[in-house]
């Protein structure tokens, strides 16, 4: 059965100076299985966002590559099957909620009265359907957070990519998003989220992948790494330390 | 296609609601007006100042469009990380390069068009003293629409010139400075050449002369787009030319979105 999210030996190195190069994802192989949530942990500057990227098509890996149901994600296509929610979404300031799910309904080819209905109800469970025609540059972060999230899932896709989806969000909003992502979850969505928020991974993921200096350095079962000991973030703080320990000489 | 058009209609939008757009158009407003107090300034060759102040202001307003609206606008997708969400969507980047431009280029039509017949009205009200714009030396509707359309072409060449420099540069600064400067270069170098091939002043090659031609024609040549010479002194101008005129610049237009989406689909968007 095909991965709805496969990495595949992905490799990717930036430039910087003027001939020296950075390697920010080494050899990277994941498969994420149909219907699980998987959480994509690591420290900051991990590598985690670059593999987001290239899983959308934004960023062209130097080997090996990225495929969403089967479909490399260097073609648009495969961009029919995602959801995608950034840590920080850049929204057109001067449209409205409305015009916005409108377009990404458009973009996703779903049909005018479908996305007419979908919008409403989005913007209504998300607690925007009073500013659905104010401009985006009105919105507050926490807001425009929201309207990200409703964005990603107005075409109903069957695969969401969310980085940092609590990024911005007061308590009320993290319930709220937690909720929409378990319900995504009984839908039998698949979920490859980042975040830095351990407690929502280890409440929401089935699996885990641990990245660290662009290397993979768990990937599995949730519970399975918490193991003995009490929560994740104890597992997962010991695992890099035991990984710096090891790379000082 | 339909992406295409649904990329144009939310570029659209955005410039409708741009408040940059209120400063240009308050701006052009006040120099239209202006221009009727101008040309009372002049007792001779009226038609040639009304025109001239007429349309310079049409090139003003319609540069402030290209380059704080347009260029504004793209650099803010390019360089802020918009476009990822315009990408994340199963749209590939030729068709947001050539959506982006619909849509700039629909406004600026829209725009040349109001900024036109705002030239035509204060050009009208300008010559009343004379008889009116029918007094002018062989005026011709046409070939007012003819300069308007030319000026709106030379726009639209600026414009994907931006295009090209947002992809290649970092900074929106940095496109809107290289922008201005082959806007300068393509209305100077044809004059440029006419002083060399004078020759009263600087005597220079054959050759070089021949080969500044043709760096103006690759540069763009926007001389070539101003007729308004011709519609204020009632100078003849072929169809033939106006024809090559459109040719030249839609062929280029082409070109540079070619090399600017060539460029992007290289490009690492975030």
């Amino acid at each position: 059965m095909t991965s709805p999210i496969s990495f595949q030996k992905l490799n990717k190195s930036f430039s910087y100076g003027y001939f020296k190069r950075h390697l920010v994802l080494n050899n990277i192989s994941l498969n994420v299985r149909e219907g699980e949530v998987f959480g994509f942990l690591g420290p900051n500057g991990a590598g985690k966002s670059t593999a987001i990227n290239v899983a959308l098509g934004f960023i062209t890996p130097d080997n090996g590559n990225v495929f969403i149901n089967g479909i490399s994600a260097l073609l648009p296509e495969s961009r029919k099957y995602v959801g995608y929610l950034p840590e920080h979404p850049n929204l057109y300031d001067q449209l409205s909620a409305m015009e916005l799910l409108e377009f990404c309904g458009h973009a996703s080819k779903i049909s005018k009265k479908t996305i007419k209905e979908r919008a409403i109800l989005l913007l209504e469970r998300l607690d925007l359907i009073s500013f659905k025609h104010r401009p985006v540059r009105t919105y507050s972060k926490g807001m425009k957070q929201r309207l990200g999230l409703a964005m990603a899932i107005i075409n109903d896709p069957p695969v969401l990519i969310l980085d940092e989806p609590m990024s911005g969000l007061d308590p009320m909003g993290r319930s709220l998003v937690t909720n929409i992502i378990l319900e995504l979850k009984s839908n039998g969505k698949t979920i490859f989220f980042s975040s830095h928020i351990l407690n929502d991974v280890e409440k929401l993921c089935d699996s885990i992948a641990i990245i660290h200096k662009g290397n993979i350095l768990y990937n599995g079962r949730t519970s399975e790494f918490i193991g003995s000991t009490d929560t994740l973030e104890s597992a997962f703080v010991s695992l890099i330390n035991t990984t710096h320990a090891e790379d000082r000489p | 296609m339909n992406i295409i058009w649904l990329l144009s209609k939310i570029t659209f939008k955005q410039g409708i609601r741009s408040k940059v757009l209120y400063g240009i158009v308050f701006l052009s407003f006040i120099l239209f007006v202006s221009n009727l107090f101008i040309t009372q300034l002049f007792s001779l060759e009226i038609e040639k100042v009304a025109i001239d102040v007429g349309f310079s202001i049409l090139s003003l307003a319609g540069l402030s469009i290209v380059f704080f609206l347009g260029i504004g606008l793209l650099s803010k997708d390019i360089h802020q990380k918009n476009i990822c969400m315009v990408i994340c969507h199963p749209i590939s980047r030729w068709q947001y390069v050539a959506g982006k431009f619909g849509g700039l280029s629909l406004f600026l039509v829209v725009a040349v068009a109001v900024l036109g017949a705002f030239s035509a009205l204060s050009l009208w009200m300008g010559t009343a003293s004379i008889g009116g714009i029918q007094a002018l030396r062989n005026f011709s509707w046409l070939m007012l629409f003819a300069t308007i359309f030319s000026k709106l072409l030379a726009l639209l060449i600026i414009l994907s010139v931006g295009f090209l420099f947002t992809v290649v540069t970092t900074s929106g600064y940095l496109t809107m400075l290289l922008t201005f400067v082959v806007y300068i270069i393509g209305n100077t170098l044809d004059t440029i050449i006419k002083i060399l091939v004078k020759g009263e002043f600087v005597q220079a090659d054959i050759i070089f002369i021949k080969g500044l031609k043709c760096v103006s024609w690759i540069f763009p040549n926007l001389t070539a787009f101003d007729l308004k010479i011709h519609l204020a002194y009632g100078l003849p101008y072929a169809f033939s030319n106006l024809l090559w005129l459109c040719t030249y610049g839609i062929t280029y237009i082409f070109l540079l979105l070619f090399a600017t989406t060539a460029v992007l689909h290289k490009k690492d968007l975030c």
